[in-house]
């Protein structure tokens, strides 16, 4: 295919200013989550912003798992659910303190379901199957495009963070962990902070963050 | 020649372990409630609460007269009865490695060892024992004050604390070492010929991983595996399809030392379980899909059997006095 000369200058000449305006306002926040001792299950690190976020969750089920321990999408979207196990599923939730609830019902082995995220933003919502109830996994409602979700392996204490591309204008870092004191702060470029992660008042870790 | 059969059926018997996940649990795997390890004092208190009669109305049943340390932590009948000598529902279940259980009771009702520690003592066909009353009752033991204080800070015994010290005894109630697990870390001689084959029957053949996997032998799940009764079990806690006659998936661990069998103990022996899988259960109503015949030949029975002795390694408790 031939293109005009003209238009593929203006395009590259576009897209070359698009990526200078990028690097130029993006920015990277990078850093560390450490545990002592025990080590979590799961937990989303993200840049809050008031924009809606595009973001859309997946959850398979596989060997009477999850295929995932944490999966993240936006409020108002839907999550799918797919069971490409050759055993039934029922997943459900019952969060009493978020006021979450629901159940998709039997879904046989190849079936998909969708459940509508409409409840409260950045929240994570344990689901679990009543068929087997050691399956677990979250689903975090979060309103953002920058995030880090963290599949926490109990033997591996420390986790390194990596978040790309954050606008220069969105300062608020949240981090949530289930159980956990939920951890919010407010970086700016060039910044590093330390801040202890907390369970029932002890500190079982520290989240350490920059931001370039 | 038979040198190599061997090896292939211990070669065969190791990749399917990987899939099936059998294997020797981790201690390092416990979900401790407070993420730590209880102290060994808590250990200790737990024990003493867990054989002390003052928890039941008459002072005649503790938590060990229907989970008898001696016989397998069950009580080796069909059906115990209460402390008011009235007959139980259903079979008292073993309490071998709850540590790394999910959900606990026949039907699943507690979510937690610290609450289905209580359950028993409560219920009016068990133990009987309204908190309200048992809590003042050992308020009064001067020992308990003291242990109570020493471990979680206050003398005064809350339904908290108490579930949480018979719950730390619960967990230390671990088999790890049987035959079967030196035989996975490398001992070919420590699981006869019968029950190697048998091993790898358990994991083809008889099908009997789809339910019993995991280094404790169980699922933690619930099925209706085709018992006959009038028992809904999980049902009459979480309805769900398929969920009518479906019962926990006991581990297998200790496996020989816990019989009777069955939710109801309807099955007197292991080689009993094992012919009625192989019938494909009773013709009982919403049987799970997963119990079909077997075929197995009577050989292949014995087998089977042969490998469920090769996970017994029993747990010893020295009784403790009672203050």
């Amino acid at each position: 295919m031939k293109l005009n000369k003209k238009y593929n200058l203006f395009h590259l000449f576009a897209a070359g200013i698009l990526f200078l305006s990028t690097t130029v306002n993006a920015d990277v926040i990078s850093g560390d989550i450490t545990f002592a001792k025990k080590v979590p299950f799961a937990g989303v690190l993200f840049v809050k912003q008031s924009k809606s976020a595009n973001v859309t969750a997946s959850m398979d089920q596989l060997n009477k798992q999850f295929t995932k321990k944490v999966a993240m999408g936006a409020p108002g979207s839907v999550v799918v659910f797919n069971n490409g196990d050759t055993f039934d599923h029922n997943i459900f939730a019952n969060d009493l303190k978020n006021k979450i609830s629901f159940d998709i019902g039997l879904m046989p082995s190849g079936q998909s379901s969708e459940i509508k995220m409409d409840w409260k933003e950045d929240t994570m919502v344990r689901i679990g199957c009543k068929i087997h109830p050691k399956m677990r996994s979250y689903i975090a409602n979060v309103n953002s495009d920058y995030y880090q979700e963290f599949e926490f392996q109990k033997k591996v204490k420390s986790y390194p963070i990596n978040i790309s591309n954050v606008p220069a204008d969105q300062h608020e870092i949240e981090l949530i962990i289930p159980k956990y004191e939920r951890i919010t702060v407010s970086l700016l470029k060039g910044e590093s902070k330390t801040v202890d992660i907390i369970k029932k008042g002890k500190v079982r870790g520290s989240l350490i963050v920059s931001r370039q | 020649m038979s040198k190599l059969f061997g090896l292939c059926i211990l070669c065969f018997s190791m990749l399917v372990s990987a899939e099936s996940n059998l294997g020797t649990p981790d201690r390092d795997d416990i979900e401790y409630p407070d993420d730590d390890a209880p102290s060994q004092q808590e250990v200790e208190l737990g024990k003493i609460l867990f054989f002390d009669t003052r928890l039941s109305i008459n002072n005649k049943q503790s938590c060990a007269t229907c989970h008898n340390p001696d016989l397998g932590f069950g009580d080796g009948v069909a059906a115990g009865s209460g402390t008011m000598g009235g007959p139980l529902g259903r079979n008292t279940p073993h309490i071998y490695n709850l540590a790394w259980s999910s959900i606990f009771m026949w039907d699943g009702r507690k979510a937690s060892l610290e609450s289905q520690a209580l359950g028993p003592i409560e219920a009016a066909g068990e133990m009987n024992m309204p908190l309200d009353t048992l809590l003042p009752k050992l308020n009064a033991v001067p020992f308990y004050q003291q242990q109570f204080k020493a471990i979680y800070g206050s003398s005064t015994i809350t339904r908290e604390n108490l579930g949480k010290a018979i719950a730390a005894f619960e967990r230390t109630i671990i088999s790890d070492n049987s035959a079967f697990d030196k035989y996975i870390a490398g001992d070919k001689d420590a699981m006869s010929a019968a029950a190697i084959r048998g091993l790898a029957l358990f994991e083809t053949k008889a099908n009997c991983v789809k339910c019993h996997d995991g280094a404790n032998f169980t699922d933690d799940s619930f099925h209706n595996i085709g018992i006959k009764g009038s028992d809904v079990g999980r049902d009459a806690i979480m309805q769900s399809p398929g969920m009518k006659g479906a019962f926990k998936t006991p581990g297998l661990r200790n496996t020989l030392l816990t019989s009777p069998y069955m939710h109801d103990g309807s099955l007197a022996s292991l080689e009993e379980v094992i012919r009625f899988y192989n019938k494909g259960g009773d013709n009982a109503q919403g049987r799970s899909k997963l119990i079909e015949p077997l075929q197995l030949t009577e050989i292949e029975i014995q087998e089977l059997v042969a490998f469920l002795g090769a996970l017994t390694d029993p747990v010893v408790i020295e009784r403790p006095s009672i203050p």
